[in-house]
């Protein structure tokens, strides 16, 4: 394995955090440390009330569908992963930090960020990076933004990609305190994928579909840039250097209307009832 | 003055009359109206647009750079109307997605002020313009 100049802080829940370090390890990339970190408020034991409770929603049919739908997809991808099940990110560096941060806002996490600001790091989730933060010299945070900006940023990258560019597309940028705006080191397009054979054209509900590729599509196009890149820059990310996006009439999408997303499914061979 | 659709042209005639008339906000949508779509301030569309999605409420006036409302009662439905039939407008002329997706979004009642959901004809019109992307 060739060692990669990277520190991905890796949110432990998050299926994103699992696309990256699984296409890095596909690429032959392995990392000296990665952050692992529980985003949110501490946990307080629960009540025999709550237990109780939580034991007979863990396998509601809602989310033992959407489990199920986010497994079908794997097939049709370059890297099957699996979302669901136990991960272990000390398989992909040689050393796993575990921290909990409220957020970034977390003068704790902030700090320890700032001791190790040698390093460049990969964002992956935990919410809004405070721009004091991205400011500071030195302290460099790598994003891959699903759009090829500046013509796709904002929410719902994916589907406004396909929507308006014909294709699925990603970006690696070093953030800074815009909307995805930030110095552009890799973008890439993918070809349409085609769910038609893995979903069986079955028509599945709308909401669970769109929850579904974000969390189980999307990710694949974010790891597979990454590693792109880190083949591009031979594993030395810290002294890669962004070029910066064109000026231009590209402001971010928002979300994007269910009635639209349909049409967006319906490009991938998907059906949405 | 270039010649309005009819569809915008009914929608600009109810706004004329409507009590926001004077407002600046009110103003500017009757001039976006009153252009050809690949004349219309793309700035004004985009701020605009911004706020019925992300706002959920379009004010009578902003300041300048249009983030504190300086009037914040919300236009009134016929301006907020009108505001919906140029998005569908202008996603039909210059086959922006991103302007139809503004006015669904109206329509859902996401945009919360003004409330414009009950307006049939709208609705037809931007179900009509999602088919056709989504069979295109």
């Amino acid at each position: 394995m060739r060692s990669l100049d990277l520190e991905i802080i890796a949110d432990r829940r998050c299926a994103t955090s699992r696309a990256y370090v699984t296409y890095l390890a596909r690429a032959g990339w392995r990392m000296p440390s990665l952050l692992l970190v529980d985003f949110g408020a501490p946990p307080v034991p629960p009540t025999w009330r709550q237990r109780l409770r939580s034991f007979f929603r863990r396998s509601t049919p809602i989310e033992s569908r959407f489990e199920a739908l986010c497994r079908a997809l794997q097939p049709a991808l370059a890297a099957p992963i699996d979302f669901a099940g136990d991960f272990r990110f000390e398989r992909y560096a040689d050393k796993v930090i575990e921290v909990r941060a409220r957020d970034y806002t977390d003068p704790s996490f902030q700090n320890l960020l700032r001791a190790r600001k040698d390093r460049i790091f990969l964002y992956t989730n935990g919410g809004r990076v405070p721009p004091s933060l991205l400011a500071e010299p030195h302290l460099r945070m790598l994003h891959v933004h699903p759009g090829v900006v500046p013509a796709v940023r904002g929410s719902d990258g994916l589907f406004w990609s396909v929507l308006t560019r014909g294709r699925p597309g990603a970006s690696c940028f070093l953030m800074d305190p815009g909307i995805d705006t930030g110095a552009v080191l890799l973008t890439k397009e993918f070809p349409l994928p085609d769910f038609k054979d893995a979903l069986g054209g079955a028509a599945i509900d709308e909401a669970l579909l769109y929850r579904a590729l974000l969390f189980a599509y999307d990710p694949h196009l974010r790891g597979a840039a990454l590693a792109e890149l880190a083949d591009k820059a031979n594993g030395d990310l810290r002294n890669v250097v962004g070029m910066a996006q064109i000026d231009g009439p590209n402001e971010a999408y928002a979300w994007m209307h269910p009635r639209l997303r349909r049409a967006a499914y319906a490009r991938m061979g998907l059906r949405a009832a | 003055m270039a010649e309005l659709s009819p569809f915008l042209a009914r929608y600009a005639a109810a706004a004329l009359s409507a009590d926001d008339a004077a407002s600046p906000v009110g103003a500017l949508i009757r001039d976006l109206a009153a252009v050809p779509a690949p004349e219309r301030s793309r700035t004004a569309l985009i701020r605009l647009s911004r706020k019925a999605e992300i706002a959920g409420k379009i004010a009578r006036a902003y300041d300048a750079d249009w983030r504190k409302p300086t009037d914040p009662n919300p236009i009134g439905p016929e301006t907020g109307a009108l505001l919906c039939a140029i998005f569908l407008d202008q996603t039909r002329s210059a086959g922006d997605p991103r302007y139809l997706n503004a006015a669904l979004k109206m329509l859902d009642g996401v945009m919360r002020e003004p409330d414009i959901r009950a307006d049939i004809a709208l609705r037809a019109d931007a179900e009509k313009l999602a088919d056709a992307i989504a069979g295109s």
